[in-house]
């Protein structure tokens, strides 16, 4: 087992070190922000000077060796466009996309996984027809529609919620609601799927000849089996959730990380994207780890060794 | 002659939602096909004093404006209908891209295996470990926004889950005896790559392929919506949700109805992708 999370912390480190190095190279493509943060009076030296002060005047090999050994003792860099470090304001919005991503999931994956049995269970039933129809729609439609769309029916037709902010409980519905409605459909399409495969199996019927009650043979003998490919399937979603989020926090003006990436973004602020892009390429290979440690308590035959 | 009735005789019994999916595709098809034919005015041409008419059934609606005029007075029907252009066309070349890049490495990866495998999957891992959204972005903040640029960073970065699929089929068929059987005819390793194996697994990439299509279609939408796709100059559905948005409060058609088309358009390709891959396949029927 410690082999294992050695050999997984070592290749998460690698894969860590080319998103860097990926980011890195492509965003020396971007342009040049020096000429942004000077006025539109300013002179040639003025350009210059700010070049210096930011390193980027040095060669492109040297910035990428600097900013490597930066990471490593814990230097991040500092905002170009807010003159602040990006770790701290990282951490300032962090929080707001973290709760924003566990709302979503706490309403999408309990949701999701009951439809997907009820659905896999009464297979060919008005019931199997509502979640299947609504799980397909779920994947057709864009994410930031849907955000609007709540916000015409809650906010602009009814004054029930506001349309945007960060704050209160009712300011998180909306996007919350948005950002689960992916994520619920296609984790209720797979539960259904791989419920359908287990329903199939001899075991489930042995338990029934057995004489176990159903409740059980559906929640202790399938579900435990099914929730194998949902959770692989989930560690993957969230991926998706991260990127519904930089949508979904641009259309709420929720105060995330997501939308601090797109203003980076287009303002040019190199540091920044960097180290929320590493943020983000944290979060992931965590939840993969974590995914990959879900197993072994799904499943006791799974050992890493 | 006997192609056509058969061909006939497939959709004949295909499903109620495949035959909506069907026909609903074949319309976008025919509208981005036909656009100058089908719009009553040009996408760009807009009457600054006929601004925010509302949809013909609404009060206030004209009949010259079946489905009313955006801020700047152009007809958002005409406005739709040149927007079907964009979509297909990025939703065949993006997948298009992709499908030739993920094929390629997939092939490769589960022919070759050892290091040349190593490389590809740990690049996988790369593209996997970070948001698509935000390396499109970057990609687009870096390539400048143009309908070229959004195809080609929708196919550079959506090519995993095809290189994943043939990779996986790539490896069981190596062990088959008919490949050994052309190793020991002497065929070199492009032909058999070639000739037995490619044949044996692109049905799957091309079923993922239609699935896809849809995908592609959303993320030019989300691109252009967050204002890094597609540039304002050319009518696009994501664009003019985006532009429509500033006047929810008094205009809610505009961020409204195309919506609706895309995820019309969206389900009709997912419609018909899930009917696709049935009928080739009938054990998965229902199982998905």
């Amino acid at each position: 087992m410690l082999r294992y999370i050695i050999k997984r912390t070592l290749e998460t480190i690698l894969v860590l070190f080319l998103v860097v190095t990926l980011v890195f190279i492509l965003l020396r493509g971007v342009g040049d922000p020096s000429k942004l943060l000077v006025s539109p009076e300013g002179s040639y030296e003025d350009i210059q000077n700010i070049k210096a002060s930011l390193g980027l005047d040095k060669p492109i090999f040297i910035q990428y060796t600097d900013y490597i050994k930066g990471i490593v003792t814990g230097d991040f860099g500092n905002s170009f466009y807010y003159n602040q470090p990006v770790m701290d304001l990282i951490k300032e919005q962090l929080p707001a996309t973290l709760i924003l991503a566990l709302v979503s999931l706490a309403i999408a994956v309990p949701l999701a996984i009951l439809s997907g049995i009820i659905a896999a269970v009464k297979r060919n039933t008005i019931w199997d027809n509502i979640v299947t129809t609504f799980s397909i729609a779920g994947r057709s439609m864009p994410t930031f529609w849907l955000g609007l769309l709540l916000v015409l029916i809650f906010s602009v037709f009814n004054q029930i919620l506001p349309p945007s902010g960060y704050g209160s409980w009712r300011q998180l519905i909306m996007p919350a609601i948005t950002l689960s409605a992916g994520l619920c459909a296609s984790t209720a399409r797979m539960t259904r799927a791989s419920m359908l495969e287990i329903l199939r199996q001899d075991y489930m019927t042995t338990a029934r000849a057995k004489g176990v009650f159903e409740k059980k043979v559906i929640f202790h003998h399938g579900l435990r089996n099914a929730m194998l490919s949902v959770i692989t399937m989930l560690g993957l979603q969230i991926g998706q959730l991260l990127c519904g989020s930089v949508v979904v926090e641009t259309i709420f003006a929720w105060p995330g990380v997501g939308r601090l990436m797109v203003n980076a973004i287009l303002s040019y602020d190199y540091p920044l994207v960097q180290a929320s892009a590493l943020v983000m390429a944290v979060i992931f290979a965590l939840i993969n780890f974590i995914t990959d440690m879900l197993y072994t308590v799904i499943d006791p035959r799974i050992q890493y060794n | 002659m006997s192609k056509i009735k058969r061909i006939l005789k497939v959709l004949k019994k295909s499903t109620l939602t495949a035959k909506i999916g069907l026909i609903i595709c074949f319309l976008w098809v025919l509208c981005a096909i036909s656009a100058p034919l089908l719009s009553p005015y040009e996408a760009n041409d807009g009457n600054i004093m006929e601004r925010f008419i509302p949809p013909v059934w609404c009060e206030g609606g004209t009949p010259e404006h079946i489905l009313g005029t955006d801020e700047m007075g152009r007809d958002v029907l005409s406005r739709l209908i040149y927007g079907s252009q964009i979509s297909l066309v990025v939703g065949i070349m993006a997948v298009f891209v992709s499908f030739i890049i993920g094929t390629t490495l997939g092939l490769i990866s589960g022919f070759f295996g050892g290091a040349v495998d190593a490389v590809i999957m740990r690049i996988v891992d790369v593209m996997l470990s970070f948001p698509f959204i935000f390396m499109a972005l970057c990609l687009m903040a870096v390539l400048g926004s143009s309908l070229t640029n959004v195809i080609m960073v929708l196919g550079v970065t959506g090519w995993v889950p095809y290189a994943r699929t043939i990779r996986a089929q790539t490896l069981s068929l190596r062990e088959r005896e008919f490949i050994t059987a052309a190793y020991t005819q002497g065929c070199s390793n492009t032909r058999i790559i070639l000739k037995h194996v490619m044949p044996n697994v692109i049905d799957n990439a091309i079923v993922l392929g239609t699935l896809e299509m849809a995908s592609a279609i959303l993320a030019e939408a989300s691109l252009t919506f967050l204002g890094l796709g597609v540039p304002p100059s050319i009518a696009t559905w994501g664009g003019m949700i985006a532009t429509g948005r500033q006047y929810i409060y008094n205009a809610w058609y505009l961020t409204c109805l195309p919506g609706v088309v895309i995820f019309l358009v969206c389900l009709s390709i997912n419609f018909v992708g899930d009917w696709i891959r049935d009928i080739r396949d009938p054990r998965l029927k229902g199982t998905n």
